[in-house]
């Protein structure tokens, strides 16, 4: 039945993505962030949706009348040279091929998306079409989840929600990054009522998610979205009530369990867990210090040879107290990733990427002269920002369709913001050069009554 | 029966906002194509001429 819906939904998407291929895009994050195959299990799943979205897209923008004009910025440079390092350091990889070259297509297809953000959105409802990408792919499937977690009481085992964000701490951190996102289409549909409703029970459902998903640095980075978010907000009192309300409700449902794992970021230094992160770390910085310049390719220390042969180093970093690695890591870290995977360089082009996106945000999140919209956009991209760097310490999501898609709309919005100001500043003259004309005409007039023609 | 609740609001929210976003996107471009001629239909010799 599901599969049939799909099919029959097909032909119409395929329509919107060619004919207006903003929406395309929209339907190319929506399908890469959480698959067909998490919607229906039969037939459909025989489609490449997501290719077949992303070549509608590509088709209609080529096909489009008005296409956008296009400068290229500072984040767009960056992006592209860490494009540049990511090949470079893939033909001189050090770890397992197949796996390097797999993180490679991950990688360079999340780069395709964001040179085609960065091409077509150009307003408010470009931004608006992607937020509901994310919105009806990640926020849907936690919601799936979040209602199981709040039926059993607590007691539903929180899994992945797709190949990408594969495990719990993966789908909590998606989740997480969501929320801000879905606060965008909150304050756009101010006067729609149900639309608000049903957005705001789709953020308590999150949580609820990320609360039963038992991920220490979901947790945190939960609460380091309430606070930035507090302090940003204009209605301090109503939201403040709303998150202890979802706030106790969440914790009422937790098991002792829940309180032990979370009381145990106090003392990770005892934890199992996060002393195989901090040796998955050590492993990402001796690869750096082994090839600092292309790093050891995508996923490299998963490689058995390769931190092996790290393993004679490992006195470097003795002064961080660590057993030494019985088995391969991945680097459980956006910063050791790009680290270990690209070498120092790509680190911090990565970096400087993502912190120019953020400054662009906060810029523009207290510029009076931006439109409305604008400022809110830039607002929420930035908590989701700050989102990304808090919960993506201890994970390895470095390179995904949604910080890349936050940066092209950074870049984007500076573009739009300076456009916008180009035409206010466009205006005036215009009215003067009106003006002047007008009273041009009237000396031609007179000049023409002067000499005797007629007034026309 | 929560999966198939979420599965049909989805299905229904993709189609109808695209149809959306695709109407809302040709009534934008419309006018701003009738904005751009009256602004030419307003260009400044042609309206004191009208005006006279």
């Amino acid at each position: 039945m599901r599969d049939l819906l799909l099919i029959g939904l097909f032909p119409v998407l395929l329509f919107y993505a060619i004919k207006r291929p903003f929406i395309g895009l929209a339907l190319w994050l929506w399908t890469s962030l959480v698959p067909m195959q998490t919607w229906a299990f039969s037939f459909a799943t025989s489609i490449r949706w997501n290719l077949v979205f992303a070549l509608a897209t590509i088709f209609g923008y080529l096909i489009m009348k008005d296409k956008p004009k296009v400068s290229f910025n500072g984040v767009f440079i960056l992006v592209t040279f860490l494009l540049f390092f990511a090949t470079l350091s893939s033909f001189f990889h050090q770890g397992f091929d197949p796996l390097v070259w797999q993180g490679y297509e991950r990688f360079f297809k999340a780069y395709l998306f964001f040179v085609f953000v960065y091409l077509i959105v150009d307003k408010k409802m470009h931004v608006e079409a992607l937020m509901w990408a994310c919105v009806l792919s990640i926020t849907a499937t936690a919601a799936k989840q979040g209602f199981k977690v709040l039926f059993s009481g607590g007691g539903h085992v929180v899994y992945g929600m797709s190949s990408t964000f594969n495990d719990n701490n993966l789908s909590a951190f998606a989740t997480l990054v969501c929320i801000p996102l879905t606060l965008i289409l909150i304050s756009f549909y101010k006067q729609k009522f149900l639309v608000k409703v049903a957005l705001f029970g789709a953020i308590a459902i999150s949580i609820l998610f990320v609360l039963g998903s038992d991920s220490r640095g979901g947790f945190l980075g939960l609460i380091v979205l309430a606070f930035f978010y507090f302090i940003n907000s204009k209605n301090k009192v109503p939201i403040l009530f709303g998150g202890v309300v979802v706030g106790a409700i969440g914790i009422s449902l937790m098991d002792a369990s829940w309180f032990e794992r979370m009381n145990s970021i106090a003392d990770a230094g005892e934890d199992s867990s996060f002393m195989g992160r901090v040796t998955a770390w050590k492993l990402s910085v001796l690869m750096a210090i082994k090839s600092p310049i292309w790093g050891g390719g995508f996923d490299a220390i998963a490689f058995r040879p390769t931190w092996e042969s790290l393993l004679p180093y490992w006195n470097m970093l003795s002064f961080i107290p660590t057993p030494y690695p019985s088995k391969g890591h991945v680097a459980h870290s956006i910063y050791f990733q790009v680290l270990g995977d690209l070498g120092f360089i790509a680190f911090f082009i990565f970096f400087a990427a993502v912190l120019s996106s953020y400054n662009k945000f906060a810029r523009f999140s207290k510029d009076k002269s931006a439109p409305e919209w604008i400022i809110t956009v830039s607002m929420f991209c930035k908590i989701a920002i700050i989102c990304f760097l808090v919960a993506g310490a201890a994970l390895s999501v470095a390179y995904n369709e949604i910080v890349l898609m936050l940066m092209a709309v950074a870049a984007k919005i500076q573009i739009i913001h300076a456009r916008h100001l180009q035409q206010k500043m466009e205006q005036p003259p215009l009215e003067k050069d009106k003006f002047d004309h007008a009273r041009s005409e009237q000396k031609g007039s007179k000049h023409r009554r002067a000499k005797g023609f007629p007034n026309l | 029966m929560i999966d198939n609740v979420i599965f049909l609001i989805v299905m229904v929210a993709v189609p109808v906002l695209c149809f959306l976003g695709s109407r809302a996107d040709a009534a934008e471009q419309k006018e701003k194509t009738s904005k751009a001629s009256l602004k030419m239909r307003r260009k400044p010799h042609l309206q004191t001429r009208n005006n006279r």
